[in-house]
């Protein structure tokens, strides 16, 4: 566990990593506190003098005005977060367990097993992602997690490309070769010596995993694919969309979308400032 | 064997150096890398330039070419190559003297070429001469050939035989003598092997923690050696007549961000008097063109004997100290 | 060279089977009758029984499967359920359409990115390098089809310059021709969606070759290439960012495949009607020929442009060749 330690600390070291660090914790906190703080239901329609509040700009009831359908924004956008983290998160940890264990043991045990490894990877090269989701989820339905399975399915081979490629050069390291004179067996040396050796590129790797799956999550949302029983920031967009009101109602458009950007940036810079440890070259002299 | 075609002429020397000071700006705060240093090259003589690894000798050959990094500062001083001052020239004349007029002998052909121009125009049938499959001996006369063929006045040599073995060694340094009397260049040659210097130079200059401690006739300052340092250097070589050890030096360099007020070298001298501690020594002239910078110049003929003592190394603050490079 | 050439094409047929296979079983597990993928009730009853023919969907399995390898191969989908026309007339406009709108503008994105990297590389610590870097992060960071949307609402409905959508005006060419692709109407309609694509897919080349760009500067050969007097620009561009474009090239497969993949949302915020946005409409009105053929194009243009940019790397690198 002493790679998180030294993840954070790492990341803490550079101003861009220390902001990143900060918002993603902020809307770390929204996405736990952020439903129980919300003034309203995301799917709640408010009324008000018994009028429903249709397409109502931004005020001090609605911070960020409500939809034709009378919902506040604001609210949803709160939900929105948890939804957000949730997927990210998840389809991260599951990039992480697949493609960090298939890249040590397809790196390390090379071989069959690793040609046999890297050839699964390949078989699905040429399909195209998004339009494959959307077949997937109107044949099984709507749900989040098909669309967690989905992802962390395509992402996991990008990763495990990645870290065995770093295993097959720490294999040739002498402290490899030292642990197994003393005895240790295959299993113990990879994932004793070698694995947390990759842990800083594989930890790169999962904050990419982490950005892209909370932005395609978004883009299966906005084209009316997202799971119906939760608010998404990509399904309030489409809502406006499929209400035809994107351009007349520019608060229930624009906040999602940067609440898409700022909290994938702050992923974006955790990562880089990470990447400068494994790669110093990069740092600022 | 030495290039003594051309006698060295202050009047009209094909480099000149004065005063060169360079600074980097670090985190940590400004590294003084080069301080007051001052070099004179004549036509078609070979200089050497010996000191360890971390004295500046590179950087001083960067300054000579220009090739110093965004964050290098030249404080001071004047780079005169025939006559034209290099520091103050703007970029595109400095430029236009590099290759033509100064060119430059690395340790490897491997860092100097273009990894995609290697690969791309060469048929694939010739896969096995690749620069790396030559050997090294035929890499240096490649790199030799590429400095020489724009007929350049000045050579810069940096530790062109470092990773080759005597024999080797020998046969380039041979080739580049004939060259020498041929094309009638000037060579700079920068080392860390005092052997290889006495071999090839006329003169020689001892560079210690960016600053020249002694600098004169190769003759003179080999065998009557007035810096400390120097008789240290000569230490490390190793010897026929005895069949001693050759000493290393204890201790380590001063950081470069916190240069001491003294003498630099005071930490390691075995002969350091308080003087030494407070005042730095300037360079000055101890024979007929042969400057040295120690305070204790004069009465290093009568150490000398001391001085090949490993007993007298060991006496040192830095070897008494508990950590070498102590005083950080 | 050669050898390269056939390995790749190989791995591209097994990649081709591997997916109309996948396609086949997949279908087939819609909710309902696997037939109701290739006949409907609402089809003329020839058409009907002439799919069933094609098809073999009284067949074994096996069988079934093989004819839907054979018309696949052959470009022959059947029936559309909503137009009742043949899907494979319906594809060739929307296929060029995609095309249009995506490959110019990779094309444009890859060597404007690069060409920025490679300075922003050369130039760092500048203050305009760290602006440019923060800005590639923020576009990399906002999703695509609310780039589109920002871009319509400012560029379109408020200052009115552009078209909010679609590919001409509505009506403006009722059969059209290749005419249409040289009409000013498709260029005043063109240059929003392929702007806001453009700039978006911008980014990642740009920071990719930035990164190449710093890992190339400190090598040894750069500085050497200084000290023999060449001049700042041809190490620049000659040296120093060639030798860093090659890890830049390598993504272009990779990157392509999510651009064609993507087109379903660029196409569906510009109402731009290519192969994504027939997608979209046909999932939606449970069209399942035409659903079925444009997953297989689409498909099918990332797998043939994947080995289009690898025979480019292999050229650019002949040492990938003799792997």
């Amino acid at each position: 566990m002493s790679w998180i330690v030294q993840f954070i600390t790492a990341v803490r070291r550079t101003a861009s990593g220390r902001i990143g660090l900060y918002v993603f914790a902020f809307f770390g906190l929204v996405a736990i506190f952020g439903p129980m703080l919300a003034p309203y239901e995301p799917f709640e329609r408010v009324y008000h003098d018994g009028r429903l509040v249709r397409l109502a700009s931004p005020s001090a009831q609605h911070w960020l005005g409500t939809t034709s359908l009378g919902r506040d924004v604001f609210s949803q956008m709160l939900y929105g977060a948890r939804q957000a983290m949730i997927v990210g998160c998840a389809t991260a940890i599951g990039v992480a367990a697949i493609g960090v264990n298939v890249g040590l043991i397809a790196g390390y045990f090379g071989g069959r097993i690793d040609a046999v490894m890297m050839r699964i990877t390949d078989i699905f090269l040429g399909v195209p992602f998004l339009p494959f989701l959307i077949v997937v989820l109107a044949i099984t339905g709507r749900s989040t997690t098909t669309i967690i399975f989905a992802m962390t399915l395509i992402m996991w081979r990008a990763a495990a490309r990645v870290i065995r490629a770093q295993v097959l050069s720490i294999k040739q390291m002498p402290f490899v070769a030292a642990a197994r004179t003393t005895g240790a067996g295959d299993f113990t040396v990879l994932y004793r010596e070698i694995a947390p050796n990759i842990m800083p590129i594989a930890l790169v790797n999962v904050t990419l995993a982490m950005a892209w799956a909370i932005i395609t999550e978004a883009s299966i949302g906005f084209l009316g694919y997202g799971d119906p029983s939760v608010t998404s920031w990509g399904s309030i967009i489409h809502a406006a969309y499929a209400a035809q009101m994107m351009y007349r109602a520019p608060w229930w458009v624009i906040p999602p979308g940067i609440a898409i950007m700022v909290l994938v940036s702050s992923v974006y810079f955790v990562g880089r400032a990470y990447e400068h440890v494994v790669n110093p070259r990069l740092a600022v002299q | 064997m030495m290039a003594a075609a051309a006698v060295t002429t202050p009047a009209a020397p094909v480099l000149d150096v004065q005063g060169l000071s360079v600074a980097f700006r670090t985190r940590r705060g400004l590294a003084q890398a080069l301080d007051d240093v001052s070099l004179t090259i004549g036509a078609g003589a070979t200089v050497g330039l010996v000191g360890e690894s971390g004295c500046g000798k590179s950087t001083l050959l960067k300054a000579v070419v220009g090739v110093l990094g965004g964050n290098a500062e030249i404080t001071a001083g004047a780079v005169r190559f025939r006559g034209l001052d290099l520091v103050k020239a703007d970029a595109e004349t400095v430029r236009r003297q590099r290759w033509k007029g100064i060119a430059m002998i690395t340790q490897s052909a491997l860092n100097a070429l273009d990894p995609v121009l290697r690969v791309v125009g060469i048929d694939p049938s010739r896969f096995s001469e690749y620069p790396h499959q030559f050997s090294g001996g035929m890499r240096q006369r490649a790199i030799i050939a590429m400095a020489l063929v724009l007929k350049p006045d000045l050579v810069l040599a940096d530790e062109p035989t470092t990773s080759l073995d005597m024999i080797v060694q020998d046969q380039i340094f041979r080739r580049l003598d004939e060259l020498q009397s041929q094309l009638g260049f000037s060579v700079l040659l920068v080392t860390h092997d005092l052997g290889v210097v006495i071999e090839n130079c006329v003169r020689v200059a001892v560079m210690y923690a960016g600053r020249i401690v002694e600098e004169g006739p190769i003759a003179a300052v080999v065998d009557a050696p007035r810096h400390p340092y120097t008789l240290g250097l000569k230490n490390s070589l190793p010897r026929l007549d005895r069949s001693a050890e050759p000493i290393a030096i204890p201790g380590v360099p001063p950081d470069p961000v916190a240069m001491p007020k003294g003498c630099r070298f005071a930490e390691r001298c075995p002969f350091a008097l308080d003087i030494c501690w407070r005042e730095s020594p300037p360079l000055r002239e101890v024979a007929p063109g042969h400057r040295a910078a120690c305070h204790r110049s004069a009465d290093l003929h009568a150490l000398r004997r001391a001085a090949e003592d490993h007993r007298t190394w060991a006496s040192t603050a830095a070897a008494r100290s508990a950590d070498y490079g102590g005083k950080r | 060279m050669q050898r390269y050439i056939l390995h790749r094409t190989w791995q591209m047929a097994i990649t081709l089977f591997a997916l109309m296979t996948l396609m086949f079983f997949l279908f087939r597990l819609l909710p309902g009758d696997p037939t109701m993928t290739v006949v409907s009730s609402a089809m003329d009853p020839r058409a009907q029984a002439a799919m069933r023919a094609q098809f073999g969907l009284d067949r074994p399995l096996l069988e079934q499967y093989l004819a839907y390898l054979v018309s696949y191969a052959t470009f022959d989908f059947g029936y559309s359920f909503h137009s009742s026309g043949r899907v494979s007339d319906m594809l060739a406009g929307r296929l060029v359409n995609t095309l249009v709108l995506i490959l110019p503008s990779m094309i444009v994105a890859y060597a404007l990115g690069t060409l920025i990297g490679a300075l922003l590389g050369w130039y760092r610590g500048r203050r305009f390098e760290i602006a440019a870097v923060l800005l590639a992060t923020a576009v990399q960071a906002a999703p695509l089809f609310w780039v589109g949307m920002l871009a319509i609402l400012f560029f379109s409905i408020h200052l009115g310059w552009f078209p909010p959508g679609h590919i001409v005006p509505p009506g403006a060419f009722p059969d059209p021709t290749w005419r249409m692709y040289l009409s000013p109407e498709f260029f005043h309609h063109l240059a929003l969606p392929f702007v806001v694509h453009t700039a978006y897919q911008l980014s990642y080349p740009t920071l990719l070759m930035r990164s190449s760009m710093l890992n190339t500067i400190g090598e040894d050969f750069v500085e050497f290439a200084r000290i023999k007097g060449l001049r700042e620009r041809r190490i620049l561009f000659g040296h120093a960012a060639r030798n860093s474009l090659l890890p830049v090239a390598t993504t272009i497969p990779m990157i392509l495949g999510w651009a064609l993949a993507g087109s379903v949302v660029i196409e569906t915020v510009f109402s731009w009607p290519g192969l994504g946005l027939l997608m979209i409409e046909a999932v939606q009105r449970s069209d399942y020929p035409v659903v079925q053929a444009t997953f297989f194009l689409i498909a099918i243009l990332t797998i043939l442009g994947t080995f289009a940019a690898d025979l480019l790397y292999g050229v650019l690198d002949p040492r990938i060749v003799y792997d």
